[in-house]
């Protein structure tokens, strides 16, 4: 099943996806999978949606969000919702935000 | 034992007891306001939020607010403006002119003096009835415990990620609410720490900050690489100020006062401007207020903060393959303009601050996300040398490196200290920004 979601990014990132700060997905779950989560989601947006090289401003150990980005589910803080383990939802929007420490 | 040391033993001793009691507060609670005060705090009195016990709450409390910058200019601006009745200020730096934008305590005849004096000399011309206590000092872990205690609420007004978790830890030991903002760019962020509920006086189910951010950041961008609008960082020191005075004010009409809002990002290119995030609670496995903290009064000054936020180099290094702006400009005097190309790696909007006018502009990321034209690569491959310069010389470090490794052996070379040192060493009348 096809999940069509809303991908946003603050603090920077947005560099990383050709300026992008909003992408409206279609998300397929790979062959074995009945649905595609976080996980799945933060490796289609490295594979097939970065445009910038620098992939450990992104991801680290692999595929996995580098500290200092805060994952928000519909506004709310992914450890709410079982991190990359959450199942994505049709119309969910999720917000990588890299914390700021300017000021 | 003589009558001297007996003297100083009992001072000693006397000292103990008095730090020992909890302040005298009958007066204080119950002294009307002065004349001038029903009329200097009367518009806000005139607020049911805060009300006239509001604000001599208000005037009985003490605000700590760690760096006096973009954050804390506006934040001590309102603060002192509300009436707090002691405002602390930490900060070890001076002023400057680049300051001078956002940080609105400051006019052009402060530059150089101390930010902590600066500050102060301003904030009591407009308001002399408040205890200001200045720290002229980056705040560590040796003296942290001892300038925080006391305070009634802290505003973490910094901009690195050690004095972040420095505070963070400091605050959730002590008991005091924090409120910590940042800023860059077009975006700011806000986080009500330590308080769940304003009325509260202890955390109840808040998370600190290492709660939040359990690991330091891998990658952090500074003011003064990425940029700052003034108002983008003013608002978040406004914000800070409010949540002070709600989180002092709401012991008067705790009925008023609810959940505090855990996060706040505020995205002024959003069409979204403001957004509040649901935060994560008090971690278990914190290492400060979990259930076996490693991270105590007692150890506190033990926690070595700089170990733990080391930012690794994300930059490559590269030894050879340089070249530094004197050799540069005698390039530029002695080789022919078609022996060489002079290539700029700077974003936009830096390359339209300034440029060198012999330069070729090809920003880093299209290097990087392999944009380059057939054109601009046959350009970079030719006969000619290719010097690469950018604001300070770590982006052209970096394209540098892409080069050599995407278009194999070519002429090029990196030009160190970059733009700046260029206007430093060779040409004042060159910009730096």
């Amino acid at each position: 099943m096809t999940v069509p979601l809303t991908v946003e990014f603050s603090g920077g990132l947005e560099i990383l996806f050709g300026g992008e700060r909003t992408l409206n997905i279609t998300l397929r779950p790979s062959d074995k999978q009945a649905s595609s989560t976080i996980a799945d989601l933060v490796k289609y947006l490295c594979d097939e949606r970065m445009t910038d090289k620098r992939k450990e401003l992104f991801v680290i150990e692999e595929y996995h969000v580098r500290p200092g980005i805060l994952v928000l589910i519909n506004d709310a803080d992914w450890e709410l919702e079982g991190e990359e383990e959450y199942v994505i939802q049709s119309g969910d929007q999720i917000l990588f935000a890299s914390t700021l420490h300017g000021g | 034992m003589s009558r001297r040391a007996e003297i100083e033993r009992q001072i000693v001793k006397l000292e103990r007891e008095l730090s020992s009691l909890p302040p005298d507060q009958d007066h204080a609670v119950n002294a009307e306001l002065s004349l001038t005060e029903y009329t200097r705090y009367g518009r806000q009195m005139l607020v049911r939020e805060l009300g006239k016990r509001g604000q001599i709450l208000l005037r009985k409390s003490s605000v700590l607010v760690v760096g006096a910058g973009g954050l804390g200019c506006p934040a001590l601006l309102y603060l002192s403006g509300a009436g707090i009745g002691k405002l602390g200020i930490v900060d070890h730096d001076v002023v400057s002119l680049s300051n001078l934008p956002r940080q609105t305590l400051y006019s052009v005849s402060a530059i150089g003096m101390l930010k902590v004096d600066a500050a102060i000399s301003e904030l009591r011309r407009r308001n002399s009835e408040i205890e200001y206590v200045a720290y002229p000092f980056a705040l560590t872990s040796d003296e942290a415990l001892r300038v925080v205690d006391g305070y009634d609420v802290v505003l973490d007004c910094t901009d690195t990620p050690m004095s972040r978790y420095l505070l963070g830890d400091v605050t959730r030991i002590l008991n005091i609410p924090l409120i910590s903002a940042s800023a860059l760019r077009t975006e700011a962020q806000l986080l009500v720490l330590n308080r769940s509920q304003y009325a509260s006086t202890g955390p109840g189910d808040a998370p600190c900050y290492r709660c939040v951010f359990p690991t330091p950041p891998s990658h952090v961008d500074a003011c003064s690489d990425a940029g700052i609008l003034g108002p983008v960082v003013g608002t978040a020191g406004l914000l800070q100020a409010l949540e002070a005075i709600k989180i002092i004010a709401a012991a008067a009409h705790p009925e008023l006062y609810g959940a505090t809002p855990g996060m706040l990002l505020f995205n002024s290119m959003s069409d979204r401007p403001f957004r509040t995030i649901r935060t994560r609670r008090r971690q278990s496995s914190c290492k400060t207020c979990g259930d076996n903290p490693s991270i105590t009064k007692r150890t506190f000054n033990e926690y070595n903060y700089t170990e733990f936020c080391h930012i690794s180099e994300t930059y490559p290094v590269v030894t050879s393959d340089t070249i530094t702006v004197s050799e540069l400009e005698s390039v530029f005097k002695n080789a022919e303009s078609d022996q060489y190309y002079l290539i700029d790696v700077r974003d936009s909007t830096q390359f339209e601050i300034c440029s060198l006018a012999n330069s070729i502009h090809i920003p880093l990321h299209i290097f990087l996300s392999e944009k380059l034209t057939g054109e601009q690569i046959a350009m970079l491959k030719d006969e000619r040398m290719n010097y690469i310069i950018c604001r300070y010389g770590n982006d052209s470090r970096t394209a540098v490196k892409w080069i050599t490794e995407n278009l194999g052996a070519t002429q090029t070379y990196n030009v160190t200290g970059g733009l700046a040192a260029w206007s430093r060493k060779i040409d004042p009348e060159f910009p730096e920004y």
